[in-house]
């Protein structure tokens, strides 16, 4: 392979990781990571250094018509945002402590418990109990349905349950060196009652900013190989445009399964690290 | 939009005041999505510049060793930001493609830095402290160098 079939390979690779990524709320690592090891023979520690950057990306190039069309709700993100840099502070201090095996294999099983409910409640649009904090923080919306044409009216429940979920998916991606939105999205469907869109542009919007000061670290150490990382972001922000546009259009039960099959396979690959 | 919005407060028994702030926070929106979108555009310019200025200059084309040496994981000290400056200044495509990635990087800090200011504007003190809040953290995570 040369660098001309590289950049190419790696431009297609993240398009796909950033349409996937854009679509079920996540920075596409999932994708990118495997990606470049296994088929471009890139280095594990490169790879994730430009899965960072894939995560910003992501965000990114998604949350230009996620925010415009509203399908991203601000103020639940802005809310959660204080929880999960506070717990992906704290995660990464304690990534020494802990035994990683047994960290994969908690998180792993975390995620394939909350993959089983939320595949259950695919056709439980019921709203939760009515919350006076949601009330007062103003988080309630409305999102676009583009398939009816019709504006979806949603109100948020247990946002302190979800502010408290969100500490701790900042924890799991402290401690794991992800972007964490396998664990944001089900925090605001199980916990908030959120759309599932919303929930996932939601996801989009805050993934930027967590992944922020962790690529920002990556680019002053020097671990990010712009030769790897610049064809990547490109293919990324490009497919995450794609998707934030293809979003609208898709149905809400495709949305659910393909974020379960997301989950059990982020699941599959912690448990590979134990 | 703002009738649905309305309605809701309505329902709600929420006080009506005079500042709706369905509609405030629409704008805020708008400007945000303009802020990200100007990020995006720049930093995948600026990326594409880079790779394309790689091609034409070599410094990107060879074989399949020219690859290895490009993706050498031993590289890291080359590619810290004072040599990118270094290979910018004489317009290599290393150091564009590192300005790129550094611009795409900067989009959502200035994203959280707009809500900021939106929040301040709109006299909205809860999410004003919410997001100083969270700007502080991000400070404080890249003081102590830790990954979050």
């Amino acid at each position: 392979m040369n660098p001309l079939v590289f950049v190419l390979c790696a431009l297609a690779l993240s398009a796909l990781g950033g349409l996937v990524g854009s679509l079920v709320g996540l920075g596409g690592g999932i994708v990118v990571v495997p990606g470049l090891t296994l088929l471009l023979g890139v280095d594990i520690k490169v790879a994730i250094a430009a899965s960072m950057i894939a995560v910003i990306a992501t965000s990114s190039g998604s949350a230009v018509a996620y925010t415009r069309d509203r399908m991203s709700n601000l103020r639940v993100a802005m809310f959660l945002e204080v929880s999960t840099v506070c717990g992906g502070i704290c995660g990464a201090l304690l990534v020494g402590i802990a035994n990683p095996s047994l960290l994969n294999g908690f998180f792993a099983a975390v995620l394939l418990i909350a993959a089983a409910t939320m595949m259950r409640r695919r056709h439980d649009a019921s709203a939760g109990p009515p919350s006076a904090l949601a009330d007062r923080l103003e988080l309630h919306g409305s999102y676009p349905d583009a398939r009816t044409g019709r504006e979806h009216p949603y109100r948020v429940s247990r946002p302190a349950v979800g502010f408290a979920i969100m500490y701790f998916a900042g924890v799991a991606s402290g401690m794991l060196g992800i972007g964490g939105g396998v664990f944001k999205v089900p925090a605001m469907d199980l916990a908030m009652r959120l759309p599932i869109k919303v929930s996932t542009a939601t996801s989009n919007l805050m993934i930027g900013v967590t992944g922020t000061a962790a690529a920002l670290i990556y680019l002053l150490r020097g671990d990010v190989n712009p030769v790897v990382a610049a064809p990547v972001a490109i293919g990324v922000l490009g497919g995450a445009n794609l998707g934030a546009r293809l979003m609208p259009r898709v149905h809400d039960g495709v949305l659910r399964r393909l974020f379960v099959v997301v989950m059990v396979l982020t699941a599959v690959q912690m448990a590979a690290k134990i | 939009m703002s009738a649905d919005r309305s309605l809701e407060a309505a329902d709600d028994g929420a006080p009506s005041d005079s500042s709706d702030p369905g509609d405030a926070s629409g704008g805020l929106e708008v400007v945000i999505s303009k802020v990200l979108r100007l990020g995006v555009v720049a930093s995948l310019t600026v990326m594409t510049i880079g790779v394309v200025v790689g091609f034409v200059d070599g410094s990107l084309s060879g074989d399949r060793g020219a690859l290895d040496r490009l993706i050498d994981p031993n590289l890291a000290a080359s590619h810290r930001l004072d040599a990118a400056w270094e290979s910018l200044r004489s317009g290599g495509a290393v150091g564009i493609m590192t300005l790129g990635l550094c611009l795409l990087v900067a989009t959502p800090l200035v994203r959280v830095v707009a809500s900021l200011v939106g929040f301040a504007r709109m006299g909205d003190r809860i999410y004003l402290v919410l997001t100083s809040a969270v700007v502080a953290l991000l400070a404080l995570s890249c003081a102590l160098g830790v990954t979050g």
